[in-house]
């Protein structure tokens, strides 16, 4: 039991020398959020003349907007907001000092989005039932594609923006034991090792409709002081 | 007889076996609970050092101030601020002129949900239903296939119609197990679009529908059915002319 204590007492060592502190962005004042404004801002108007579709991440204003250009298409309403690095300086990405107000791009859903179509031929298909009996209904878009209790948008670069469904508000989620060790265990592939993360709470149904329309390839502008 | 009379003088009453096995059984469970709760000591410790320091960052509720109106007040005397504030006042500028200049319809495909949207914010919401994703193949004739997806994209209203008449296409037809007619009288149906349509081109529109209890769900061939009163609303505030965007 003594190298196990041994161990444990290092890796705690390891984990508060990793730390910093919780003061360093949370109690940022005028200049660092304004010059994290200024960032957002030249990354929106390179977005926007490239006419992509990009989110931006503001806290300051409790949104995360979805634009297409210049043309805002929807805004999320966010809860929490935190960020960090993975520990010891491990994960996928280069080291930079200015990820938070960086542009991020090439998004991909994870767990990804798996739509199935149905498909007829014309031969097969019935009459109508003169009664008026319908005889599909399609699922809503919560039954179509259920929204998971958490899910990241991982960015090509080395960050993943982790969004999770409320806790106050997940009956229409899948947030049981088996989907977070899923969940942890798709965490561990190579091409999910994010280096650099920004955790989001948004409604659970705010999340989930996030979840089922983001386009694919979608760019990354955070409002995040330094 | 008795059942003590039958036994032998040597024999044992109770068997040793048994009892060693059941011994090594227990060592070898505790054996395994010591691994295995050594595997999730060790799994959470790991998981700690590996995954990542997350720092809260402040987030404005509705019905704040906002963040930056506090200090602004600490610090408005200083002048490298005041640049960097007229700084970024002037780039958010540029970004805002680059928006559409009036309203503008937003739709979600994959929720079902319409906005129209303007400089003022949103003016109307509505839950929508469009395009199914179904595949059509036409097992016959010229076994031609149909998607019925809505398209993502910039599009605009090109025109718009009141009580709108459908000429129904070939489809509409093979997808009920009949067959085309050749008259164009017998494909018109002057009810299903209700009371307007919005053209959007390549034949799609933005229109009303019979099944309003079924709004919210992806079912059409690529238009976009509106209820009713959404539908009233919608043509009161949109003109020909009007940017749709889908994604």
């Amino acid at each position: 039991m003594g190298y196990l204590s041994l161990g444990l007492a290092l890796l705690a060592a390891l984990i508060l020398m990793s730390r910093t502190s919780v003061g360093d962005h949370g109690g940022a004042g005028e200049e660092a959020l304004l010059r994290a404004r200024s960032a957002a801002v030249r990354n929106k108007l390179d977005l926007a003349r490239d006419a992509v579709h990009f989110l931006v991440l503001e806290p300051e204003a409790g949104t995360l907007t979805l634009y297409d250009g210049s043309i805002l298409l929807r805004s999320y309403p966010v809860l929490e907001v935190a960020t960090g690095e993975r520990r010891l300086g491990l994960g996928r990405g280069a080291a930079r000092e200015d990820w938070r107000t960086a542009r991020w791009e090439g998004s991909r859903l994870e767990p990804p989005i798996h739509r199935e179509h149905r498909t007829l031929v014309s031969d097969s298909i019935e009459p109508p039932d003169p009664t008026g009996a319908v005889d599909w209904i399609p699922p809503t878009p919560d039954e179509a594609v259920p929204t998971p209790h958490r899910f990241v948008i991982h960015f090509s670069g080395g960050l993943g923006v982790e969004v999770v469904a409320s806790s106050a508000d997940t009956t229409s989620t899948r947030s049981g034991p088996w989907a977070r060790i899923g969940h942890r265990a798709r965490q561990l592939l190579p091409r999910n090792w994010d280096r650099y993360r920004i955790r989001v709470v948004m409604p659970a149904a705010e999340a989930g409709a996030l979840y089922r329309s983001l386009p694919d390839s979608t760019a990354l502008v955070a409002v995040i002081p330094q | 007889m008795s059942q003590v009379e039958t036994l032998q003088p040597w024999e044992p009453v109770f068997s040793a076996g048994p009892t060693r096995r059941r011994t090594r059984g227990r060592i070898v469970l505790a054996i395994l609970g010591v691994a295995v709760a050594w595997k999730l000591v060790a799994g959470v410790v790991l998981a700690t050092v590996l995954g990542f320091d997350l720092q809260p960052v402040p987030v404005l509720m509705a019905g704040e101030a906002p963040l930056r109106n506090a200090a602004v007040s600490e610090v408005a005397a200083d002048p490298t601020l005041d640049e960097l504030r007229s700084s970024v006042e002037k780039l958010e500028r540029s970004f805002t002129k680059q928006a559409p200049g009036g309203r503008y319809i937003v739709i979600d495909r994959s929720n079902n949900r319409l906005w129209v949207r303007s400089a003022k914010g949103v003016e109307l919401e509505a839950v929508v239903s469009t395009g199914s994703g179904t595949v059509l193949k036409e097992s016959g004739g010229k076994q031609r296939s149909w998607t019925f997806e809505t398209p993502a994209g910039r599009l605009k209203v090109l025109s718009m119609r009141r009580n709108p008449v459908w000429v129904k296409p070939d489809w509409a037809f093979l997808e009920e197990g009949a067959q085309p007619p050749t008259r164009t009288s017998d494909r018109v149906d002057k009810v299903s679009l209700g009371e307007w349509a919005l053209d959007l081109g390549d034949g799609y529109m933005i229109h009303g529908t019979l099944y309003e209890r079924l709004l919210g769900r992806s079912l059409t061939h690529g238009c976009v059915r509106v209820g009713r009163d959404d539908l009233r609303e919608l043509a009161r505030l949109a003109h020909p002319g009007t940017p749709v965007i889908i994604f």
